[in-house]
């Protein structure tokens, strides 16, 4: 449970599809984080050597937007896990949000590779342990699929199924161990598609339709596994990761160089996206996930629950006024139009 | 195929872009105890030996090839072997280029550098698409094409020039940053220590560390390089320095640390001493220049 010395750790786990942005999330939930504690005496910063694996993403991020055209791809791919430490502290002290971020890719066994199942299970139960379940959506995935053959690419794209299981998996942990669990559904790289946000056009609405569609079934499988549990949220948390970008042009392409053969043959997605003056990032969206977990957190108080919430917030309510109160005050914090309870 | 030497490439495809090992993968995956301070996805070096045998382990080398979403591809290799075979001379060689690029990484840290080049003369397109999809049916390492790997792998390295400078010292704990000259030539001659003269150790090519992770790294080693790649630290600009690690440590050495010649001052922290002694200096100074400055003025 202890992370850093005198701080506590708050694990949290992301299932999401390969080249979904994790990165890109996990930054924008910094940045985001900073300007909701700014003025506090609450600080928010990258620990370890989290500081200059973000530095690296933003010097990417930046040298991509420079160019006028932004692609995602030009952002790689994670090719090892790796844990982004976040530390919310008080006087050096406090609570260390603690981020698995690992290959997309291992979601699925045929293309993990039996040398990395060691520390997939390192990774899934890293996933057990946490409290706070974050699914990152393609936004542009979902919105742009048209035609049959789209929509089953997309589902195949998303690892939908694979979240599933993931997802049922986690809940009946949380079940069995009688702890709470808030599940974030986090469509991300969603600028295309608010009009709050320095963007033209608004269809949040067929987006978070779209959604909530595709993800049915994982929906449906954490709340059948924690039916009759106590403290179960699951809450859409929509995330413009860059803000500065608007979706020009997307393409579904068959898969290598084969003639499609039917209407379920795999295709391929690309999304080209052109970059707003001035080209400076202004992520949106992602601060409500903060504001989520902090409400969590305060659900757990009174001696009510056991485990590690009620742990926390003893932790908090012993010698952390400061941080105590920066949660509270979180927990009250209006977390924006685009949240919606599920 | 050279004797005792096992070689494992990863890298991915245009439909695939999963990273996964074409045909035999390591038994171990050693690097990843440094997983917390390097970016495997960029630049890195790994080379460690026990004196008879090594591992070594270079990633973020960039293709020119690129998957379905335009992303540039890379290539992750692992070489293990015994010390002082012909495997060591591969991986030096390996090591030259690797640290050759390295050089101008940080401004284009996307650049398809000399052992990019070579491993994509070796591993054509098709030939990369026909393994991974050989991977995805189950197909054996020792089956076409993945039995193949191993020899274009050796091939490709063989095809490297051979001229990168090497600094050969007997320092046992030293850094230096990736883009100085010094510091690779110091770091290489250092690599061919450990792979050629039975030497135990460690030589770390990094992206996201920084001096105060050094003890973390090379503390209970017997000696340690580190190359430090920081792209904003200035760590990544600095000449060779040696660095003892603490007494009472393994591998920490005996007698006083000898400086490398280059920046000797730079590496030692004033002690409290000398600082009293700064502090002492500084005031009988200004007590002085204002006595001076009031005589002259009366």
């Amino acid at each position: 449970m202890n992370g850093e010395e005198g701080n506590i750790e708050f694990k949290v786990a992301i299932v999401g599809p390969r080249r979904v942005g994790k990165t890109s999330l996990i930054t924008a939930l910094l940045s985001e984080s900073q300007k909701l504690l700014a003025g506090t005496p609450v600080s928010i910063a990258p620990v370890g050597t989290t500081e200059a694996r973000i530095a690296q993403h933003k010097n990417d991020l930046r040298g991509s937007l420079l160019a006028g055209e932004f692609h995602p791809g030009a952002l790689g791919g994670t090719q090892a896990p790796f844990t982004f430490t976040l530390a919310m502290t008080v006087n050096k002290t406090g609570i260390v949000w603690a981020i698995l971020d690992y290959p997309g890719g291992w979601l699925d066994t045929r293309t993990r590779g039996s040398e990395n199942d060691g520390e997939w299970e390192r990774c899934r139960t890293w996933i057990a342990d946490s409290s706070v379940l974050l699914l990152p959506v393609d936004a542009a995935v979902l919105m742009e699929a048209t035609l049959k053959r789209e929509k089953i690419t997309a589902q195949h794209l998303l690892q939908i199924g694979q979240t599933e299981e993931l997802a049922r998996e986690w809940a009946k942990g949380r079940a069995v161990a009688r702890q709470p669990g808030l599940v974030v559904l986090a469509p991300v790289k969603c600028e295309s598609y608010f009009a709050d946000n320095g963007g033209l056009i608004d269809k949040n609405e067929e987006l978070y339709r779209r959604v909530v569609q595709a993800y049915k079934p994982v929906i449906d499988a954490v709340r059948q596994e924690m039916s009759g549990s106590i403290g179960l949220s699951v809450q859409y948390h929509p995330v413009d990761t860059f803000g500065c970008v608007e979706l020009q042009a997307a393409e579904w392409r068959p898969e290598g160089s084969a003639v499609p053969t039917s209407d379920t043959a795999p295709l391929t997605f690309s999304a080209t996206y052109i970059v707003r003056p001035p080209g400076t990032p202004t992520p949106r969206g992602a601060g409500g996930i903060l504001i989520s977990i902090c409400r969590q957190i305060v659900e757990a108080q009174s001696g009510k629950g056991r485990g590690f919430l009620a742990d926390l917030w003893s932790w908090l309510t012993g010698s952390k006024r400061k941080l105590r109160q920066a949660v509270e005050d979180l927990s009250k914090a209006d977390p924006g139009a685009r949240v919606r309870m599920l | 195929m050279t004797a005792g030497l096992v070689t494992c490439l990863m890298t991915a495809g245009q439909t695939s872009d999963d990273y996964r090992f074409l045909g035999r993968a390591p038994k171990e995956a050693f690097w990843r105890r440094y997983a917390e301070y390097t970016s495997f996805e960029r630049p890195t070096a790994l080379l460690l030996s026990k004196g008879d045998a090594f591992r070594a382990y270079v990633s973020g080398v960039y293709s020119a090839r690129r998957d379905r979403t335009r992303t540039p591809l890379r290539y992750t290799l692992v070489l293990e072997g015994p010390c002082g075979g012909e495997g060591s001379a591969l991986v030096l060689r390996a090591l030259a280029a690797f640290l050759d690029d390295l050089a101008e990484t940080p401004v284009t840290p996307q650049k398809v550098g000399v052992l990019g080049r070579a491993l994509d003369k070796a591993f054509p397109e098709p030939f990369v698409e026909g393994a991974l999809s050989a991977l995805r049916e189950g197909a054996d390492s020792d089956r076409s094409p993945l039995v193949e790997v191993e020899s274009r792998v050796a091939q490709a390295i063989e095809s490297l020039p051979d001229s990168a400078p090497r600094m050969r010292s007997d320092i046992r704990f030293f850094w230096g940053g990736r883009a100085s000259a010094a510091s690779r030539a110091q770091f290489l001659g250092y690599a061919e220590r450990l792979l050629t003269d039975g030497e135990g150790g460690a030589a770390l090519a990094l992206n996201l560390a920084s001096r105060e992770h050094l003890e973390r790294l090379g503390g209970t080693e017997s000696s340690c390089g580190i190359l430090f790649a920081g792209e904003e630290g200035e760590e990544a600009f600095s000449d060779p320095l040696e660095w003892p690690p603490k007494k009472g440590r393994p591998g920490s050495p005996k007698g006083l640390p000898r400086a490398i010649v280059l920046a000797r001052e730079a590496q030692v922290e004033p002690g409290w001493s000398a600082r009293w002694g700064q502090l002492l200096l500084g005031v009988f100074q200004t007590v002085r220049g204002w006595f001076l400055g009031r005589r002259e003025s009366s």
